[in-house]
């Protein structure tokens, strides 16, 4: 269980009432991590999406290029393909402060909850997608930069 | 895409009852593009969801004064696929051009009020609907970061040689190969085309990997599983299959 003022500020719980709030708290755990911590790791089955409580977290692909890293910070959310289809972890991820307060739920309590309570998995999933298209969007102003760029150098 | 019922079938409708899809025909367009055509600019207001029904659609960016080109094609979305996601994201409007970039491209245009009111009439539709769109999302996500850092590929033209010669000969086969390699590829940088005849009718089917940079090369007496190599070895990996080269 976890505090409903603590739940209804992650990102994709906005705007839900105190009863769907408090239903979504039982597929919640609080845990606290330390610096250098690993949560999960690239290509392993993805059953938990998490969210930043205080703290950072960094998100990694592949080593030695910065546009296969992110940081996620309070409120925000982490782990989405535990509730798409493929349910595989794409990036590893691990605490990046002194340590960090996460909230990690368990992927099939939401999906059962949200089976039972179609308006809420359509409410959350509506903001997931919110979410991954505004960071869609970052990468891509990024990579249209990179892009942008090599052309420049080619001229 | 919409079969001969006019039932819309595409990755964000998986797992929806025949029933359901049947209800989407009010709401969606159907529009034919030739090549080259922008179906929405970069910058629009996104009011509509699309899905490529036949063809295939480049998604890019643009620069001032320079016409759709393949280089700035940064994500290809074959038939059966969605595109223009960001009617569903904040502030609603494209964030890429998009381009036909096959000969023809039919395309489903889908209202967003249209749908939205669909998902309030029947939350657990839109549920379902939401996760797949999602899943695009993230999977494009996937797929544009892990070409962000890739070292840029040559550009590469592929040329079936179509005339009545080489379809008696078996040329439909090694087009439909070549298309569904490249649709599991799925790099913008390879553009395949069709032609006539090169005077070479004994040995067709023929076909011309021309890679940007090298001379082009001519394959003769093709099938669709010496395509296939063609495609995996020379125009993937730069190592030509001589046993086959007709020049």
């Amino acid at each position: 269980m976890v505090n409903l003022d603590t739940l209804e500020k992650v990102e994709v719980f906005r705007n839900l009432d105190d009863r769907r709030l408090s239903a979504l708290s039982e597929c919640c755990t609080e845990m606290v991590v330390q610096r250098g911590e690993g949560l999960f790791k690239a290509g392993e089955e993805a059953g938990h999406l998490w969210a930043v409580v205080e703290g950072r977290i960094k998100l990694v692909a592949e080593p030695d290029s910065t546009l296969q890293e992110h940081g996620v910070s309070e409120t925000q959310i982490f782990g989405w393909p535990s509730l798409l289809r493929s349910p595989i972890y794409r990036f590893s991820a691990s605490c990046d402060a002194r340590s960090a307060k996460l909230i990690r739920m368990d992927s099939r309590c939401l999906q059962a909850l949200f089976e039972k309570d179609p308006e809420l998995g359509y409410n959350v999933m509506s903001g997931l997608l919110r979410v991954l298209g505004e960071r869609f969007h970052q990468l891509q102003e990024e990579v249209v930069k990179r892009r942008g760029q090599d052309m420049m150098n080619q001229w | 895409m919409a079969g001969r019922d006019g039932v819309v079938k595409a990755d964000v409708f998986d797992g929806l009852e025949e029933e359901q899809l049947a209800s989407l025909r009010e709401g969606f367009q159907e529009l034919t593009y030739r090549k080259g055509d922008r179906i929405f600019q970069e910058g629009d207001e996104a009011h509509h969801l699309w899905i490529v029904k036949e063809g295939q659609v480049d998604m890019g960016f643009e620069l001032p004064g320079r016409t759709a080109s393949e280089v700035y094609a940064l994500l290809s979305v074959p038939a059966g696929k969605a595109f223009g996601w960001s009617s569903f994201v904040p502030p609603h409007k494209y964030r890429l051009s998009s381009y036909c970039s096959s000969p023809i491209c039919t395309v489903l245009r889908l209202e967003r009020e249209f749908l939205l009111g669909w998902f309030e009439r029947d939350p657990a539709l839109g549920y379902r609907v939401m996760v797949n769109l999602a899943s695009v999302v993230a999977e494009r996500f996937n797929r544009l970061q892990g070409s962000a850092t890739a070292v840029p590929y040559a550009r590469v033209r592929i040329t079936v040689h179509l005339a009545t010669c080489g379809i008696a000969a078996g040329a439909r086969e090694v087009v439909n190969a070549l298309v569904e390699e490249m649709a599991e590829e799925d790099r913008p940088h390879i553009k395949m085309q069709t032609s006539g005849c090169i005077g070479r009718c004994s040995t067709e089917p023929n076909v011309t990997v021309q890679i940007e940079g090298a001379e082009p090369v001519i394959y003769q007496k093709m099938n669709g599983e010496k395509m296939r190599r063609v495609f995996r070895e020379h125009v993937l990996k730069g190592v030509a299959q001589s046993e086959w080269v007709l020049s």
